[in-house]
């Protein structure tokens, strides 16, 4: 799981920090935001034949310079609305370490914010896959349960939440049973340090 | 008298446009986590953007908009 995850760097990565899992939102959920995208193409497609028929006083080669102009400025525009969509998709994620959780949370190009939760902060895990297409394309939330002053931690519309939800408690019980074993190491050697005293 | 206008117009919306490019550029460049999946899309943006702007002017230097607003006036 380790390999697959080894081309992938974040700002603010530690030393010895192995990213395990990288968790963007499911794909169903970009998809109502491309469909945008799709109705604007159809409409610049589209206009190839409706500004024919809208516009039929419109046949002089000035006017099919202007629609050439008009034409190339939306499809621009669309291009770049795309690009906005997919920054603010891909680069919302989540990311699960050997040593916390990162959540950085991308709002359109001009808005960004990065929190984290370390493993042995988590107390419980959740999942909620809520509605007749997130059971049947397997997404929905999870939620992370920290120490009770604090928030909780949600990764939104994700995909395979149980799979992800068992990866999680897996760590934590790793991460708790490596720090029960230090601290039982270190008692012993505690105490057999002063017996030898 | 009105091609002034337009121009300034356009003018503003192509800054617009290349100062999105911009930042879009800088997200990919510095906040990609995957740098393989970085070396197709910033290339691909790059390219595709800087040719759609650089028709896009050629399409409105191609307009004749003394003309066109004479005959719509």
């Amino acid at each position: 799981m380790e390999n697959s995850f080894s081309k992938y760097h974040f700002d603010g990565q530690r030393n010895g920090e192995n990213i395990l899992l990288v968790i963007h939102r499911h794909w169903f959920d970009i998809l109502s935001q491309f469909f945008i995208i799709f109705i604007m193409l159809l409409l610049l497609f589209g206009s190839y034949s409706l500004s024919t028929f809208f516009f039929a006083n419109f046949g002089d080669p000035t006017y099919h310079a202007l629609f050439a102009f008009l034409r190339s400025l939306f499809f621009l525009f669309t291009w770049i609305t795309f690009f906005i969509i997919w920054i603010d998709y891909y680069f919302d994620v989540w990311i699960v370490t050997n040593q916390r959780i990162v959540n950085i949370e991308q709002k359109g190009l001009f808005a960004r914010s990065t929190s984290e939760l370390r493993l042995e902060k988590i107390q419980d895990v959740t999942t909620d896959v809520h509605g007749i297409i997130s059971t049947f394309l397997n997404y929905g939330d999870i939620l992370v349960q920290t120490a009770a002053e604090q928030e909780k931690f949600i990764f939104r519309n994700v995909p395979d939440p149980y799979a992800i939800k068992d990866l999680i408690m897996r760590l934590q019980k790793k991460f708790e049973h490596s720090e029960n074993v230090e601290f039982t190491d270190m008692l012993s050697k505690k105490i057999h340090h002063d017996d030898d005293v | 008298m009105i091609y002034p206008i337009i121009l300034t117009l356009y003018a503003i919306i192509l800054i617009m446009f290349i100062f999105l490019c911009a930042f879009i550029i800088y997200h990919l460049f510095k906040y990609s986590i995957n740098a393989s999946l970085n070396r197709i899309m910033l290339p691909l943006f790059i390219i595709v953007s800087v040719l759609l702007i650089f028709s896009n002017m050629a399409f409105f230097f191609s307009v004749n908009w003394t003309n066109l607003f004479s005959n719509l006036l």
